[in-house]
């Protein structure tokens, strides 16, 4: 099955429920299966940051990485509505051609 | 040819064909004009500076375009450590000149334009970014000084830009030729317009589809034809024709801003990097915005500490640099300014990328910066009145102070502990009422948008609804979580 490594920062100050995020994703996404950033192998990593300034650490991985920090996903700026769908699209993309 | 001399920046500066227009009369020769001349020496130390050896590490980076070393005003933010670096460099160049070196609008809007117009063209596959980095690079080798021009008039605030009863309260394109366009309005409390070589426009809001003709960014050289400027006046700026009775009188108070007009300004598609599209509008002004509340915790915290020293000085020729009230007055003094300090770096280290790799100030606790500065420079200011007793509000001016009949009783009457001269107490009292007092107050609270505008921005970025399953959490409330 797809696995898809998840990072959170922590969120001292989050703009976005990052956690609550995640479950609308998996929701999204039932053929993906969601693990903690640790766990190998894994297909991606996504790392969810709630708050622009992305401070969650970078784990070492060699594979393709969708990082959202507060309203963007990897340095693109979204809309709050737009955030889930757009994440939902760089993850099918990465598990439909190996890149986003 | 990058990092001109000051002295090379105001020969540039009579070279230009601007039209200025202040109390009625249109000046020619902006680097002599009393009006003017303090605004101009203000902008040339951050040309001064950028050739120090001792300041080259705050005023100089390397550009990412040309690998030439430029002046930072002219940089594109490429770390978390530039954006400090930027706060720094204004906190040491306020504390030289006292006041605003007005060169930090054009570095925002420099930084904002590129990042906007790079996410503009992987969206709309438009051609603005390249464009803009062609201009960037004429700025950056030709170390220009750009005005970045973002307030219209604005006219009826209820009303959107389209709504206006006169449509040129808010500036637009009135046509769209095969060369360019042509644009009409004005702007508004232009910074250091004056001054500057090119001046780069923005929407001054978020915009709707019905305001499409005002969704314009592009820039315009100060002096071209159809560009009017008109100074703006400013509290006791008829000191400005004597000396001492100005405080400051080599680099003046605040940025000598005025109202720019454009009057059927032709722009080449060459310098336009938006046109039309309403929805980046929004965008653009928030990076501005966010990037220009940044820098008051850098320029107002080295303004405020030439202020802590002219009232440390004064208390000192009054007599009582030991009373316990002065000093804690001094203490409450510091304390404001370093906690503007600290929000500035906060808010530049907790930057980061854009899709462009130009990094972006947190917005956050950049409008928290700003907003504290519209309370704490007032605060700081009316202790530094508190401390420098009335002398500042009734003190003779300079021309009783010299005049042969009463000049001696000015000398003798005003004078304050017998080591220091009278003129000297006179002149940092005139500094402490200069720096402190109308034009230079008003400044505080509005320059970089007035403290509605960063409280909404402030609450859009709050997450209440976060704060709120907090405070159910600890409350032991089930109901909803």
């Amino acid at each position: 099955m797809f696995t898809v490594g998840v990072k959170f920062c922590g969120h001292c100050n989050p703009q976005v429920d990052t956690p609550g995020l995640l479950q609308k994703v998996q929701a999204r996404l039932p053929q993906v299966r969601f693990t903690g950033w640790e766990e190998e192998p894994k297909d991606a990593l996504l790392v969810l940051n709630g708050c622009p300034t992305g401070c969650a650490t970078r784990p070492e991985f060699k594979g393709p990485v969708v990082v959202v920090a507060g309203n963007s996903v990897d340095c693109n700026y979204v809309s709050a509505g737009d955030l889930l769908t757009s994440i939902v699209a760089k993850l099918r993309e990465i598990k439909n051609y190996g890149f986003a | 040819m990058p990092l001109l001399t000051a002295a090379a920046y105001k020969e540039s500066l009579c070279s230009l064909k601007l039209k200025v227009w202040a109390a009625g009369e249109q000046i020619t020769d902006i680097v002599a004009h009393p009006l003017t001349a303090p605004h101009v020496n203000a902008a040339a130390v951050t040309y001064e500076l950028a050739r120090d050896p001792a300041a080259e590490d705050l005023m100089t980076v390397t550009s990412h375009l040309s690998g030439k070393k430029v002046n930072r005003f002219t940089h594109i933010h490429q770390s978390t450590s530039d954006l400090v670096k930027k706060v720094k460099m204004l906190r040491m160049l306020a504390q030289r000149t006292g006041t605003c070196f007005q060169r930090c609008v054009g570095f925002d809007a420099l930084n904002a334009v590129y990042s906007v117009t790079y996410e503009m063209d992987q969206e709309l596959n438009t051609d603005y970014h390249r464009r803009f980095c062609a201009y960037l690079g004429y700025i950056q080798e030709n170390d220009l000084m750009v005005a970045g021009s973002m307030t219209d008039p604005k006219g009826d605030r209820s009303l959107r830009p389209h709504q206006q009863a006169d449509p040129d309260l808010y500036t637009r394109i009135v046509e769209k030729r095969k060369d360019g366009i042509i644009i009409r309005g004005a702007k508004a409390h232009q910074t250091g317009i004056v001054n500057s070589h090119e001046l780069l426009i923005m929407p001054t809001a978020a915009l709707g589809p019905e305001d499409e003709a005002y969704a314009v960014s592009c820039a315009v050289p100060t002096d071209a034809p159809g560009v009017i400027h008109i100074f703006g006046r400013q509290t006791n700026d008829e000191r400005k024709y004597g000396v001492l009775d100005q405080g400051n009188a080599r680099y003046g108070i605040v940025g000598g801003e005025a109202l720019t007009v454009f009057e059927d300004v032709f722009v080449p598609w060459e310098r336009v990097f938006m046109c039309g599209e309403y929805r980046y509008a929004g965008l653009l002004v928030e990076r501005f915005a966010s990037y220009h509340r940044q820098n008051y915790g850098g320029c107002k915290t080295g303004v405020a500490d030439v202020l802590v020293g002219a009232c440390a000085l004064l208390a000192e020729y009054n007599g009582v640099p030991n009373a316990s009230h002065i000093k804690d007055k001094l203490t409450e003094m510091v304390h404001l300014t370093e906690t503007l300090y600290c929000c500035s770096i906060a808010c530049s280290g907790e930057g980061y990328p854009t899709a462009s790799g130009c990094y972006f100030v947190n917005p956050l606790l950049a409008n928290v910066v700003k907003q504290n500065v519209t309370r704490f420079i007032y605060e700081i200011c009316r202790l530094g009145h508190d401390i420098a007793g009335g002398l500042i509000a009734t003190l003779p001016s300079e021309k009783d102070l010299f005049h042969p009949e009463v000049g001696k009783y000015v000398e003798k009457y005003l004078k304050g502990i017998a080591a220091v001269r009278t003129e000297d107490r006179i002149r940092v009292a005139r500094l402490i009422e200069n720096m402190t007092g109308g034009t230079a107050l008003a400044e505080s609270m509005h320059g970089a948008g007035s403290p509605q505008a960063q409280r909404i921005m402030i609450l859009r970025q709050a997450n209440l609804e976060h704060k709120k399953r907090l405070a159910k959490a600890l409350s032991g409330i089930t109901e909803g979580c």
